[in-house]
């Protein structure tokens, strides 16, 4: 009997044994594939001019944007967020200011700082099906003509983008998202693919990279190439690597296979028309932008068109890290649950070969090394010390395998720093390159166990249905909080930075 | 004995592994020091150049060549020389200095920039384009052709064929002409667009003149060329009409707008317009839209009773147009008034609402 069980348990093992080890090939050749796709389209661009862009900007023919800024309780900083936004380097654009109930006054400082006065009547100019919680008031400014603020009853921010969406007036509009620092050519660089895109091809949404801010130079809400520096902390040095191994790496390849997941938050471009037919932002969700994007791209597949969702790897806006373990791991276990909700509401993309290669290969690529990865990392772990005290295990052999696999994500996150070197080059300091090397290499000796635990962690508590913890909505600083020349300081108490996906090696 | 195996290729791919880093961080570092370096360099060179009593600074005042500016133009001296001009290029105001910008340029850089364009580097080749263009090079044609013919015909060249083509534009050269059945099929709308903009003069006739003879699509681009450098010429106004007849659906539309734009047109396409607006719902609605439009601009009191009619039109656009157009009229914000009230459809009552509105809001965002 006792013979039985042990042999049950060991045939177990060896199966769970090979999962793992197929699981862990099959995602080392995910991430090679990607890393060449990357790889050769970094190349060909390296060193490119930024003149590229001016040469751009000078004409007319670049489509008027409309930027809608989500704003609750931001009386200190929106009126040198919207400064800053005023003086973007973009020929044609609107700015649309949604005040979502905000208790501390955000409307009147506005009102009383621009010289806004009242717009009688409804203004719907899109026509979002959506229902939204109801506008107090349109104002228009008398001293800028482009600028317009709504005050609404709060809803949150989804449903303050939606408003914004009905009220702006141009075709494309441009989410932002709090704690943003622009790129000064940030407009031009993520419009260029849709200036670009083929005959019969619609670029329906881009997005570019976001960088991390921590450390640099804020002038006027801007953050210009020579102003990046690499912070001091390494807490944060490591989140640099992973933002740079997540965008350049991981979104290039899946962008050029048009199975992008996610349009950043932080900053994207969108088709207002497209939005429109896919129903807007879904409110109520931790990742209201990656589930946007899904659904995106199940329009495109019902309607079987060319479109595309595309993705810029020039960096765009910088956004504030957390720099204690606590705030990190606040901002990832609810990373982790955004995550769980986009996936679970539209599970039925998952192997549907209706959805093409989003359905076939991005979904499932985003739940099984995503969402799941930290999980099966978990139980990898598990399997070892199992198989170790049933004796099954050649601990040398396990070791070396371990120590290759700990290898082979530095050496992609490695890879990271050389990408950000070939297109980029921000961080020109001598020292700022030899530390970013010695982390990337670092990186899986503590930070990602560290990251796997929290993420797991974060999956329990989406599967066990936690509501996200945060009153009604985060606090959105767009760019203007570091209005003042000065370093950036820490992350306030609710980062707000809804960076997913920054791929795991 | 099979453990060993195993043993020997994990320590095989960790060893090659741990190469590969080593090489990636001595190549990380060599090129972060040969870039510092350089731009340091380009910096200081920049800086000689832009300063009060250089050689530049006296050249671009007198037009005047001193020998000390005439040295050879390549590597570092290229590179900050090019920059010096593109900065003063930015910011200065006066045409001569400009030209002379450019008369220094062409001679300096013409040599190297034709080398620049056969490299074998596809940054290297775009960066030249693009300083070629910002410095009007037109004795570069050559070079740029024989780029254009040795590019192969797969996708991946069309960024650099686009580049090069509207080089060509930009240098008002007409050779462009010959690149447009290619450009036809590889090119976006605005990417047309950005080639067919910078065309002035004898270049633009021609392409009013030829225009039956173009590639369909381009010729759509023309006419929104037309209208955006708003061009009030009688061929263009005959140009046009003569769209309007067009048996492709697309061209009138456009054509329909770049009239509207043009804010007039003769009793004869006036009777024509009238005509096909009878035919309401059997033509498409994006040409419904402009027909709004263009009845808007040129307030002819014929017109009113079809923008009435299309308040009611299934598609919101045609009816937010129609009601735009409308109030315009000069009885047209009554007659608004009236519809909100009394029209029996709900759509139109629903637009003449919205119509009052946005006026509205209009007169205050303007």
């Amino acid at each position: 009997m006792n013979d039985t069980w042990v042999e049950i348990l060991m045939q177990g093992h060896r199966i769970f044994g090979y999962a793992i080890m197929a699981y862990v090939a099959l995602s080392a050749s995910v991430y090679i594939f990607m890393y060449i796709a990357a790889a050769r389209s970094l190349w060909r661009d390296r060193d490119l001019s930024p003149i590229q862009f001016s040469s751009v900007l000078e004409t007319e023919l670049v489509p008027p944007l409309s930027i809608v800024v989500p704003a609750y309780n931001e009386s200190i900083n929106i009126v040198s967020s919207v400064r800053s936004l005023l003086g973007i380097n973009y020929k044609q654009f609107e700015i649309v200011v949604v005040n979502d109930g905000s208790k501390d006054g955000t409307a009147e400082i506005m009102i009383e700082e621009f010289d806004m006065t009242e717009v009688k009547g409804r203004v719907p100019f899109a026509g979002l099906k959506r229902e939204t919680k109801p506008i107090r008031a349109v104002y228009r400014s008398l001293r800028h003509p482009n600028l317009v603020l709504v005050d609404k009853e709060n809803g949150g921010k989804a449903d303050a983008l939606n408003v914004g969406i009905n009220v702006s007036r141009y075709p494309y509009f441009v989410s932002l998202d709090g704690d943003t620092v622009l790129d000064s050519d940030a407009f031009i660089k993520v419009v260029k693919p849709i200036m670009d895109a083929r005959p019969g091809e619609e670029i329906i949404a881009t997005g570019g990279s976001v960088g991390i801010a921590n450390g640099s130079i804020v002038d006027s809400g801007y953050l210009s190439r020579d102003s990046v520096r690499l912070s001091d902390k390494p807490l944060v040095v490591m989140q640099v690597i992973e933002y740079l191994r997540g965008f350049l790496m991981g979104r290039i390849g899946l962008s050029r296979y048009n199975m992008l997941l996610l349009v950043s938050g932080a900053f994207g471009v969108f088709n207002k028309k497209w939005v429109v037919e896919a129903g807007g932002y879904e409110t109520g969700t931790i990742g209201e932008d990656m589930e946007l994007t899904v659904r995106l791209h199940a329009e495109i597949r019902r309607k079987k068109s060319k479109a595309r969702i595309v993705y810029v790897p020039e960096p765009v806006c910088w956004t504030e890290a957390p720099e204690s373990f606590r705030i990190l791991r606040r901002q990832r276990t609810r990373w982790q649950r955004g995550l769980f909700e986009s996936i679970w509401t539209h599970r039925n993309m998952i192997l549907n070969p209706r959805h093409g290669r989003v359905g076939m290969l991005s979904m499932p690529m985003f739940l099984f090394i995503e969402l799941l990865g930290p999980l099966v990392e978990i139980f990898g772990y598990a399997t070892v010390i199992f198989g170790f005290f049933l004796d099954r295990l050649n601990v040398q052999v396990s070791l070396s395998l371990a120590l290759m696999m700990l290898l082979f994500g530095s050496l992609v996150s490695t890879g990271a720093v050389l990408f950000e070197e070939w297109r980029f080059h921000n961080y020109n300091r001598l020292r700022d390159v030899f530390r970013l090397f010695f982390y990337a290499l670092s990186e899986s000796f503590w930070y990602r166990p560290v990251l796997t635990l929290w993420r797991t962690h974060g999956l329990f508590q989406a599967i066990r249905g936690k509501k996200h913890g945060w009153g009604e909505m985060t606090r959105v600083n767009v760019l203007g909080a570091n209005a003042k020349k000065a370093p950036i300081p820490g992350t306030g108490p609710m980062p707000t930075d809804r960076e997913e996906g920054v791929d795991r090696s | 004995m099979i453990d060993m195996t195993i043993l020997r290729i994990v320590w095989a791919i960790s060893a090659v592994l741990i190469l590969l880093m080593l090489l990636m961080l001595f190549y990380l570092i060599e090129r972060k020091v040969r870039r510092t370096q350089h731009r340091a360099n380009v910096a200081e060179a920049v800086a000689l150049l832009e300063g009060k009593d250089s050689p530049l600074g006296h050249y671009l005042a007198s037009g005047e060549r001193s020998r000390s500016l005439t040295a050879s133009a390549t590597g570092l001296r290229r590179e900050a020389l090019e920059e010096a001009l593109l900065d003063r290029l930015a910011i200065s105001a006066s045409e001569v200095e400009r030209q002379r910008v450019y008369e220094l340029a062409a001679d300096y850089f013409s040599e190297e920039y034709t080398e620049l364009l056969s490299r074998r580097r596809w940054s290297e080749r775009m960066n030249t384009l693009l300083h070629i263009e910002k410095f009007r090079i037109r004795r570069l044609k050559e070079p740029i052709i024989e780029r254009l013919d040795v590019l192969g015909d797969r996708p991946d060249t069309d960024d650099e064929r686009f580049l090069l083509v509207r080089t060509l534009a930009s240098l008002q050269l007409e050779e462009m002409f010959d690149y447009f059945a290619i450009a036809e099929h590889r090119f976006s709308e605005l990417q047309l667009m950005q080639l067919l903009r910078p065309v002035r003069g004898e270049l633009l006739d021609r392409l009013v003149r030829d225009f039956d003879r173009l590639p369909p699509r381009i010729a759509h681009c023309v006419l929104d060329t037309l209208r955006l450098g708003n061009i009030r010429t009688t061929e263009v106004l005959e140009l046009l009409e003569r769209c309007l007849r067009s048996e492709d659906t697309e061209m009138r539309i456009r054509a329909l707008k770049a009239l509207a734009n043009f804010g007039y047109m003769n009793e004869e396409t006036a009777d024509l317009l009238e005509e096909r607006m009878q035919l309401g719902d059997s033509i498409a609605w994006p040409e419904r839209l402009m027909q709004a439009r263009l009845a808007g601009v040129v307030r002819e009191d014929r017109f009113a009773p079809y923008l009435e009619k299309m308040m009611a039109d299934p598609a919101y656009e045609v009816r937010r147009e129609a009601g735009a157009s409308l109030s315009k009229y000069r009885d047209g914000m009554d007659r608004i008034r009236l519809m909100t009230e009394e029209h029996t459809d709900r759509f139109a009552r629903d637009m003449a609402l919205e119509t009052l509105e946005r006026r509205a809001y209009e007169r205050h965002v303007g």
